[in-house]
């Protein structure tokens, strides 16, 4: 392998010493030709030109490009793009290694070499790729340099180091709201002695100081209030902050505000230097900003990175909790979001604004924070939110994903351990100017947290346990059901059955997704015509038919027969045509198809002799519950969620109302026909 | 026609012999010598003289240097070289000069693959990890063992200069969470985390590695079963070793921490013992009675074995604070001979900020033991003098710097000690939480984050170094001279990732520029807590596992990188 890079390198600095002249001589080459020497020629060539082109059949890469600068602790090296750099080497100018650095992957944009460079020395790096090819650059370190840095952060994080020694001042912009209380961070960094630094920081007319910090003098000359102080720095690269609270004026808004600060700092020996650094202020107020700032969406669940998960309840945590007490609640990582939201903000503006976003869950009635939903209190510092930084450029949609932390057990006041409790809770986002204490933007979003449906486990057993029974009541009692009716009867029964099957099922079948895609959930309205009203007019004309008119109870009551087992009939032929035709025989249908007849034929026995009125009453009373209990098998079976609204809707319109209806329609076709039949 | 002749002889005659020659000898400059790697075999026999180069008289070395060999290509002379001196090897037939650097350089001896050594990939659904690491120095040369385990209860022991494996077993199906050689390495000490809870004492003098004794920690701090033993957080609430350390006459120090709930409600026990060594017989316990309702984070003994300080507090395995728990975080110092408690303190939490003390690594005593120093999640750092239970010196290191509401606080956990100084590393900004990697915002790390404070024992600074990453685990050799600081960080971004260990020559005078010596990289990821220094501070061992990149491919091997 070193064999291998080496010649490779000697490769490449015979071919750069030749390239000329080889092009110089290849008129020579044809003079040869043409007089005859050819082939010595060749066997002299050959070789040569098989060495060089084994040197130059390396792929060529791209030219590396890098720059180098000197800071206190070395030098920077910054590559442009993803470098194939295997090897970083400084040398001094006697060739001696100062610093070096492997690299095992790629490095990163910028790379730090450190070491203690001296005052215009010339200083030698190499950068050796992947494919053996070295790139050198010489570069003398500066002869002056001005140790240390002086920041003033406002906010605190959002102002660009300067530790570059060849200026001394260091500008920066900074956006603060009129009125209010801000942070200023001051931050100085010492360079590679001890020194003793003078701090003085001034601030213009428009702002004052809240709270001083201990040791710090103010003097206001003219209309600037001048801070001080000093401190000592007792060894390198120490860091020294400190923060200042202040307030900007309402109504003195200037155009041009800043706050200046210098450093003046003094070695043990007496040598002094300074460090400066300005912060332009633009003063805005609230609606000013809040003019060009807007919360476009807020997602939840999202992941991570902000991706809305659309297979998801929307703001809704669900918990699988287990449903008996016994099982015990399932082990979580506390430290580890259970989901994430996600605010989209609108940044109308043109220059960049720092925003700092929180969300905090609280309780709808009493405000509370909700100690649950709360982020560990071990690593929320006391704030129980949510919060997360950005910088919003200017015209630009940002998307910051909040973590919402669940908690399924908590000590509440100190007591014993609780569950959390499910239920309606409200995300309070807002949206602060990083550094100001103002709040610009604020929304509110529900929350849900839901449990698994204990109620839905319940009617779905009884549903399961009913249709159970009842099916094998059938089975065992299934003579006399058939033996109660004529041929005739159980003739027009099947005809019926199959009119059903061919002018409900088969168009709703066929349809249903066609008008639920166009009318979403209010298709109901238009389906349940014909699930409920056109069916229970078919059903109530069969039942009259076999049973008789109500309305006509001595005529009836002479004709009766048995009467039970219609429903039951109609439904079973229904079902099988539906599951050979359609695949429709699903263990979900069977419960339901059950427990459908098992009410409608109980509600028909307590009322077939009674008005066709109560028959609709009933019948409808009847297929609400059957609607409900049909949702709390999707809801159990199918873990599927729907808005309250919507149940009431089917339970009340198409359960009871199209059904009433249905039975009403149903009663003056079925008269016709019995008087027919009669 | 000539000139093409001469292009040829000269490419072939002369470029490709002074290639070849050069090539012949490379040397590495380290910490404790320097590395000749040759490209032809060498003879067992090896003739090597080192000489210095001054004003071109080359003069003998005044000591000689002692030769170790890797193998055939690699020879390590140990010698006290100066920077910036010409130094002569002569290997054999094979003479080179070089100027030594300003530093020394890492030099890779060998990588060990783990994968197939420990069964990683035996369970594909969950892979197992390596989690504990434990690194003797022999007394005679070559006879260094190291000692990998997983979370599934693989171990194997190595010979770290030649890669040789020297016993391999599966001692549980628990997670290995602490592993230490006896300071004569004749037996291995394993800490497993699961139901049992054992202490397992493995005699490693027979040919074939042996149980000599074991102790099961759950009769005193009892068993739990997680709700889901298969989640990957699981091993948590099983009771397990906090913190082991080995003493210079053989016995065993183990702090063995349960955390649990049950019905919902959370518990804790924790119980400190000391083993005698060879027999496996419990010398003392802290606390004597029963085991103690609080969460022994960790502690640390002075190389006499006389003084132990440890730190406890009521934990965090739940939202809220239990209100018979007072939140208070306490300094415990014991006579490690007998475990009686000479003095303990309370260490109150930042109410401002939080509702109880935790520690995570927060507590190392001085060699000497004369001083502790301890750290706070809170960020607070404290010196105490190993006699008075009131602090001799306090610093907010990174407590919260509070912008627009929001605290901003740093993590600072990983301590060290030597007779000198106090050692504090903070690390990365925890509240508030990062999101969203990459993204731009502020840069609001804590302005005394990812450092390591150099303090004397009177509390006065003495140097700092601002880390490339976040720290993973900080060790010390036995003599003081060098600190090796793993950083690394679980991250998808090319720019952060950085991982490897950053190596630092305490003795070194001057500032932090000074004592940094070198940060050797690593492709993968570092885990907290698996790098070893020797004794001598001559070897280093870190454990490297796969990364994954957002194009789904894996950065790194599961290995350990041996350096020197």
């Amino acid at each position: 392998m070193v064999i291998g890079r080496r010649l490779s390198i000697i490769g490449r600095m015979v071919i750069s010493n030749q390239q000329s002249a080889i092009g110089g001589h290849a008129e020579g080459f044809r003079l040869l030709t043409a007089d005859g020497y050819k082939i010595e020629k060749i066997l002299w060539g050959l070789p040569l030109l098989v060495f060089l082109l084994s040197c130059a059949s390396t792929p060529k890469e791209e030219p590396l490009s890098w720059k180098v600068t000197f800071f206190s602790l070395g030098a920077k090296v910054q590559f442009d793009a993803a470098a194939p750099v295997q090897h970083l080497n400084a040398f001094n100018s006697d060739g001696v290694t100062v610093a070096q650095l492997n690299f095992p992957v790629s490095p990163r944009q910028t790379e730090s070499l450190y070491f203690e460079w001296q005052a215009g020395e010339t200083y030698k790096f190499e950068a050796t790729l992947s494919t053996g090819d070295i790139s050198v650059q010489t570069i003398t370190a500066p002869r002056t340099y001005t140790q240390g840095n002086l920041e003033i952060a406002i906010p605190y994080g959002a102002a660009t180091q300067s530790d570059s020694g060849d200026t001394l001042e260091n500008d920066q912009k900074a956006l603060v709201l009129s009125g209010s209380e801000m942070t200023a961070t001051v931050l100085v960094t010492n360079g590679n002695t001890p020194t003793t630094f003078e701090l003085k920081l001034c601030l213009p007319s428009t702002l004052t100081v809240v709270r001083l910090p201990v040791g710090w003098k103010s003097e206001t000359i003219d209309t600037v209030t001048c801070l001080s102080t000093t401190d000592r720095f007792r060894i390198a690269s120490e860091v020294w902050y400190r923060e200042l609270v202040l307030r900007t004026s309402e109504t003195n808004r200037s155009d041009r505000q800043e706050i200046s600060g210098t450093v003046h700092f003094t070695t043990d020996v007496g040598h002094t230097w300074k460090q400066q650094a300005t912060v332009q202020l633009r003063v805005a107020t609230v609606s000013e900003i809040a003019e060009n700032l807007s919360i476009e969406s807020i997602g939840m669940p999202t992941d991570a990175t902000g991706t809305v998960d659309r297979k998801q309840r929307e703001n809704t945590i669900y918990y699988p909790r287990p449903l008996f007490s016994w099982l015990r609640t399932p082990q979580t990582n506390a430290f580890e979001p259970t989901t994430y939201q996600t605010v989209r903000l609108h940044n109308q503006g043109e220059e960049t604004i720092h925003v700092v976003v929180s969300s905090t869950n609280i309780d709808t009635k009493s405000g509370e924070i909700i100690p649950f939903l709360a982020p560990p209190e071990t690593a929320n510092g006391g704030t129980n939110r949510s919060v997360a930084f950005a910088s919003l450029l200017g015209g630009t949609v940002t998307e910051i994903p909040l973590p919402i932390y669940f908690h399924p057990v908590y000590l509440k006041h100190g007591n014993q351990p609780e569950p959390a409790i499910p239920g309606e809770y409200v995300r309070d986002i807002a949206v602060k100017v990083w550094g100001s204490d103002a709040t610009i933007l604020c929304e509110q979003r529900s929350l849900h947290l839901i449990v698994p449906n204990q109620q839905a486990l319940l009617v779905s057993l009884l549903a399961i346990i009913g249709s159970s029974i009842g099916f094998a009541l059938v089975l065992r009692l299934h003579k006399q059901i058939f033996a109660g009716f004529t041929t005739k009867q159980l003739i027009v029964i099947a005809l019926f059955s199959t009119t059903v099957f061919v002018a409900v099922m088969v168009p709703s079948t066929l349809f249903l997704n066609l008008i639920r895609a166009v009318l979403g959930p209010i298709s109901v309205l238009l389906t349940g015509l014909i699930n409920e009203t056109l069916y229970y007019a078919l059903l109530t004309a069969l039942l009259i038919y076999i049973n008789g008119d109500p309305e006509n109870a001595e005529v009836t009551n002479r004709k009766l027969v048995k009467g039970s087992g219609v429903i039951l009939l109609v439904s079973a032929v229904r079902l099988l045509l539906g599951g050979v035709t359609f695949g429709l025989f699903t263990p979900m249908a069977i419960v339901y198809t059950g427990t459908s007849v098992l009410l409608l034929e109980t509600g028909f026995l307590c009322v077939r002799r009674r008005s066709l009125l109560a028959w609709a009453v009933v019948l409808g009373v009847c297929d609400a519950l059957s609607v409900y209990v049909d949702f709390q098998l999707s809801i159990l079976f199918y873990r599927l969620f729907y808005a309250d609204w919507y149940i009431v809707l089917r339970i009340l319109i198409e359960g009871f109302v199209y059904t009433f209806i249905g039975v009403l329609l149903g009663g003056r076709l079925g008269k016709g026909l019995w008087r027919v039949a009669d | 026609m000539k000139r093409i002749q001469f292009l040829t002889l000269f490419s072939f005659l002369i470029v490709l012999p002074i290639g070849i020659a050069t090539a012949d000898l490379n040397v590495t400059w380290v910490r404790t010598g320097a590395v000749l790697e040759t490209e032809g075999k060498q003879n067992v026999d090896l003739k090597i003289n080192v000489a210095t180069v001054s004003n071109g008289t080359t003069r003998a070395l005044a000591e000689t240097p002692t030769v170790q060999q890797f193998d055939a290509n690699r020879v390590l002379l140990q010698f006290a070289w100066q920077p910036n001196q010409s130094y002569q090897f002569r290997l054999n037939d094979s003479v080179t000069t070089a100027i030594s650097p300003l530093k020394p350089e890492p030099y890779l001896i060998r990588t060990v693959e783990l994968d197939g050594l420990l069964s990683l990939m035996e369970n594909l659904r969950q892979p197992a990890k390596p989690t504990a690491l434990a690194l003797g120095h022999g007394s005679r040369p070559n006879t260094e063992k190291l000692a990998i385990a997983t979370d599934s209860g693989h171990l194997a022991i190595l010979q770290p200069l030649t890669g040789e494996t020297l016993w391999k077993t599966r001692i549980s199906e628990g997670y290995v969470r602490r592993m230490a050689f006896s300071a004569d390495n004749a037996r291995l000490y394993i800490g497993e985390q699961a139901a049992d809870g054992f202490i397992y004492c493995y005699d490693l003098t027979t040919d074939k590695s042996t149980l000599r004794w074991k102790y099961r920690t759950v009769d005193d701090i009892e068993t739990s079963t997680p709700s889901n033993p298969d989640s990957v957080y699981a091993w948590v609430s099983y009771p397990g070793p906090a913190c082991m350390r080995t003493l210079t006459n053989g016995d065993l120090l183990v702090a063995s921490v349960h955390a649990w709930t049950e019905n919902d409600t959370p518990l804790k026990k924790s119980q400190l013992y000391r083993f005698d060594g060879e027999t496996g017989e419990v010398t003392w316990k802290w606390p004597r009675e029963h085991a103690g309702a609080k969460v022994i984070r960790w502690f640390d003994v002075s190389a006499d074995s006389k003084t132990l300080a440890l730190v406890m507090d009521s934990g965090h395995n739940l939202q809220g604070n239990a209100a018979n728990e007072s939140g208070n975080g306490k300094l415990t110092v014991l006579n490690a001979e007998d475990g009686t408690e000479k003095w303990h303190v309370d260490i109150e939490p930042l109410r401002e900020y939080f509702a109880q003390v935790t520690f995570w690594r927060g507590v190392s005593i001085s060699p000497d033991g004369k001083f502790i120093n301890v750290t706070t999640d809170d960020g607070r750092a404290f010196i105490f003098d190993v006699n008075k239970p009131e602090p001799i010196w306090q610093e907010n290191l990174t407590t919260p710097l509070e912008v627009s509401g929001i605290p901003i606080v740093a993590t600072s956990g990983t301590i060290g000690a030597t007779n000198a100084e106090s050692l504090f590393v903070t690390g990365d900004t925890y509240i508030p939480y990062h999101l969203r990697k990459g993204a731009q915002k502020p840069s609001a790390g804590h302005p005394n984050g990812m450092t390591l404070f150099a303090y004397s024992w009177n509390g006065e600074k003495s140097w700092q170094w601002k880390l490339e990453n976040m720290p993973q685990g900080l060790r010390i050799d036995a003599i003081d001279r060098y600190a090796v600081l793993s950083v690394s960080k679980r991250t998808q971004d090319p720019n952060e990732s950085l991982h490897g260990v950053s190596v630092f020559d305490l003795k070194a005078e001057g500032s932090g520029l000074a004592k940094y010596l070198y940060t050797y990289r690593t492709e993968g990821q570092l885990p907290y807590d698996t790098l070893a220094i020797s004794a001598d501070g001559t070897l280093i061992a870190i454990v490297e596992v796969p990364i994954a990149m957002p194009d789904e491919t894996f950065q790194g091997k599961n290995r350990v990188h041996i350096l020197y």
